[in-house]
């Protein structure tokens, strides 16, 4: 995890990627070097060495991300300290951007900038409030150029940082090769992330969010003579195992231009790893499973998209077995109404909607699931321009422009018993996005939410969760807003932004797909929740008396 | 002893006699033909029949109202039929008729990992009275019966190993059913070995106790019928079949019902006096099904064997 310099720029290298953020970084220090002056109370000469101030022992605290900031030394205008806080990698990274000790002579000129700056990186773990960083010193290189290819001297001393609360640090340096040693306290140059800071910090570290309660219902539900339900509730559909024949590893279209989707029509949006891509209904309509593979890190994985026209509902599986044959078929049988496919491993079957298995050797195995969000064509293609789609060619010769079901959508019609059919208080094939936590239920309608994006910050069940959706863009969405260091976030929607829907109170934004795209907390996850759009006659056959939100 | 001018009239009731409305439907393409050997010809009090009949049908044909689709699940989906009718002359009018099945459907998806599924076992009953106001013999041409019947549920419809299957595989329907039955045939000569011959049958269908009912169906029937010698014979007919679409909870179930247009043909061969064996096939000619996918009929075969005391 060492940083690596790359002509007269900084290759940081815990992504595996090179990054130029010393031109970077200089380029954006003198601006905040003229704020820290503007907002320095002490001007003083620079080189200074201030006693550090008596830092208040507040406890505990601990290094976060939000002591990412410029920190300056109030006695040394125009130089300063970035420090960036890796909490995922418990390392901190401060670039010190300062001068020589002494002022060269007249005569010593330089190309650009003065011949008298100078800067200092280190890098180390923290552990608490405080890190100690190795100093390393980058030479030999050459502006914004390949070559010559800079020496990065490590060892060059030691930088300690300690930090008492999010608004002040003490810094300790020494570096033997040049004598200089000292030490000054330091603030932000602005208090903009002061916030953040505070609210990361006000987490209890020993504080761990609950497990996410993966089942539906009990954890250890009953059997009926080694199934999850009964016989009797389980219906042959009549074309018969793999009768509605699943696609396996199909074919997808990669050129814009050639996808001819109308912009209304529904779509199920998958993003797994770099993997973007649509799943009409049109064609799920007539196959329901798709055994598909996705790369994730350099690796394939499989993983099946599973559509049930009659409940309409989709999820996305990954592949559970460890050999042989991981992919899954459709059984020809139902559960109140829901497809419930087979996997080819063991011929177990599993309940869409109960995401289970509910009878055979994995009986009671629940699936690792992966999101969807379920939109129209034109909302996904806003979202991710870059999407591939689902191709017609699937060989199978099906008239995909047809809907197999007549009116069903539309209509109050059951073409299979489902329980609790006689719940009324919404059109039975109302969509709805639909969450259950424990024994709690809730539904949002997708009718019900505002043409624009609505944001709604709620409680289901003891899980505080935010709900991002829209009538007009067609999708609804929900997530833990707890975070796993018990961070409870709150949120507002985001316009115009897709995939963007939504901006917590740090500020960071999140895609429909729950992950922080912009803001310190980018690349963090929302904990994905039980729960998936369905029809309003499903979900309350699978989940009885659940809530509506009005 | 089976006189000629009856043997004539037995290989039309083998064409044209209730066939198919009244069982499990299998896939609404009249899957299980119960009545092919119903004796409904002219009698004479006393006249007794019994007939036990086989019928092969296969129903793997993948239809987009009248487009053929191809099928690339492989699918193999056929019942076989075994009917046991007795036929008895009350008067010279009057009849009576009773029908017992046992029926076997077996479904494969070529394309699946799983095997086939099969059902087996007793099917539907038929009770039907008849009544024939006038009759083809050396002294008429004309001949007109009328029949009014009752499909009883005496087959299982709630087959499986634990989870039923669906009502198209079942060997029994589960509901009643009531039929209504006519047919009129015309003699080309005296000796009536040259018939032409018309049927028609309507049966409504109730619900079974998971509230699915079968689509009510018509058929109507026009063909002619010829005796070649003294034992053999053969007939030729076109039939119309529709049927409106299945129900569950009253609503109609998508893909369901159409029309049908076969081609029957048909032959006979007195074995003896009191002994008439015969074979017949049912082939596609055309069809219109609702809905935008369904599979039907491809072809069917029968054969029988009549014993008349």
């Amino acid at each position: 995890m060492s940083i690596k310099p790359g002509s007269n720029h900084f290759s940081f290298n815990l992504h595996k990627t090179s990054a130029g953020t010393g031109w970077f970084l200089k380029a954006c220090l003198l601006p905040a070097l003229i704020l820290a002056v503007l907002l320095a109370s002490k001007p003083a000469g620079a080189g200074s060495e201030t006693p550090p101030q008596q830092l208040a022992a507040e406890e505990p605290f601990e290094f976060n991300a939000g002591l990412n900031d410029v920190w300056v030394n109030p006695d040394a205008p125009f130089q300063g300290l970035f420090f960036t806080v890796f909490p995922d990698r418990n390392l901190v990274f401060a670039a010190w951007f300062t001068y020589d000790a002494q002022t060269p002579p007249e005569d010593v000129t330089a190309v650009i900038g003065a011949p008298d700056h100078r800067w200092i990186t280190a890098l180390g773990e923290y552990d608490g409030n405080a890190a100690s960083l190795e100093a390393e010193i980058n030479t030999g290189g050459s502006f914004n150029a390949a070559e010559p290819v800079a020496r990065q001297e490590t060892g060059y001393g030691v930088i300690n940082v300690e930090f008492a609360n999010c608004e002040q640090g003490n810094v300790e340096y020494d570096f033997p090769p040049s004598g200089e040693s000292g030490s000054f306290s330091i603030r932000r140059v602005a208090n903009s992330n002061v916030a953040l800071c505070e609210a990361l910090a006000g987490s209890d570290p020993t504080c761990s969010r609950a497990d996410p309660d993966i089942s539906h219902g009990p954890d250890d539900p009953p059997t009926f003579g080694g199934a999850l339900v009964q016989e009797e509730d389980i219906f042959d559909g009549g074309p018969g195992p793999d009768g509605i024949p699943p696609l396996e590893f199909p074919d997808f279209i990669q050129d814009a231009g050639l996808i001819d989707l109308d912009s209304a029509e529904l779509v199920v949006g998958v993003k797994v790893g770099d993997d973007v891509r649509a799943y009409p209904h049109s064609i799920l309509n007539w196959h329901e499973v798709v055994n598909d593979r996705f790369t994730v890190d350099g690796s394939t994985e499989g993983a099946t998209l599973n559509y049930c026209p009659l409940t309409g509902s989709a999820m996305l599986w990954k592949a559970f077995a460890e050999r042989v044959n991981k992919t899954y078929g459709t059984s020809g049988l139902l559960y109140n109404s829901n497809l419930v496919m087979y996997d080819r491993a063991t011929e177990s079957l599993w309940s869409q909607m109960l995401e289970q298995s509910i009878r055979g050797r994995e009986v009671k195995r629940i699936p690792d699931r992966l999101p969807v969000v379920e939109t129209t064509w034109g909302t996904w293609q806003a979202m991710y321009p870059e999407t591939i789609v689902l191709s017609e060619d699937t060989g199978f010769s099906r008239n995909y422009d047809a809907y197999p079901y007549g009116t069903y959508r539309e209509d109050q019609v059951l073409l299979f018993p489902a329980a609790n059919d006689d719940d009324n208080r919404l059109h039975r094939k109302e969509r709805v996005l639909g969450i259950n936590v424990g024994t709690n239920s809730k539904v949002y309608p997708i009718s019900g939410f505002s043409s624009d994006v609505e944001v709604i910050n709620d409680n289901v069940g003891n899980m505080q969760v935010v709900v991002a959706g829209s009538s007009g863009l067609n999708f609804g969405v929900v997530f833990n807003r707890e975070l796993a260091d018990c961070t409870v976030l709150s949120f507002d929607a985001v316009q115009d932004k897709l995939p963007v829907v939504m901006r917590d109170n740090e500020g960071n934004e999140w895609d429909a797909f729950g992950t922080a795209v912009r803001g310190v907390r980018r690349g963090q996850q929302l904990q994905k929740t039980n729960s998936y759009v369905a029809y309003w006659f499903a979900w309350t056959a699978f989940f009885r008396g659940a809530d509506i939100h009005q | 002893m089976i006189p000629g001018v009856f043997r004539s009239a037995l290989l039309a009731l083998i064409i044209f006699g209730l066939h198919g409305p009244v069982f499990a439907a299998t896939c609404s393409c009249a899957g299980v033909p119960l009545l092919t050997s119903i004796d409904t010809s002219a009698t004479e009090k006393g006249d007794l029949f019994i007939s036990y009949s086989i019928d092969d049908h296969q129903i793997s044909d993948l239809v987009s109202g009248s487009d053929d689709v191809r099928d690339e699940t492989q699918r193999d989906r056929h019942s076989l039929s075994q009917v046991l009718s007795v036929s008895y002359a009350l008067t010279d009018r009057w009849a009576v008729s009773a029908l017992a099945s046992h029926v076997k459907h077996s479904r494969t998806i070529g394309s699946s990992f799983l095997g086939t599924t099969t059902t087996s076992g007793v099917g539907d009953s038929v009770i039907l009275a008849r009544y024939s106001p006038f009759f083809i013999t050396p002294f008429s041409r004309h001949g007109l019966s009328l029949g009014l019947g009752v499909r009883i549920p005496t087959g299982d419809d709630d087959f499986g190993s634990g989870i039923t299957v669906a009502e198209d595989m079942q060997p029994g329907t589960g509901a009643y059913g009531e039929i209504l039955w006519a047919s009129y045939s015309y003699a080309f000569n005296q000796a009536a070995t040259l018939q032409f011959n018309t049927s028609a049958n309507y049966t409504r269908n109730e619900e079974n106790d998971r509230e699915y009912a079968f689509g009510d169906e018509f058929n109507l029937a026009f063909g002619v019928s010829q005796s070649l010698g003294a034992r053999f014979g053969y007939s030729a007919a076109l039939r119309y079949r529709t049927t409106r679409a299945d129900t569950r909870f009253e609503f109609e179930i998508p893909n369901t019902g159409g029309q049908w247009l076969d081609f029957v043909p048909a032959i006979q061969y007195a074995v003896t006096d009191h002994l008439s064996i015969g074979l017949s096939g049912r082939i596609p000619v055309a069809r219109k099904l609702k809905g935008v996918l369904q599979f039907t009929t491809s072809y069917s075969y029968a054969f029988s064997v009549t014993y008349g005391f």
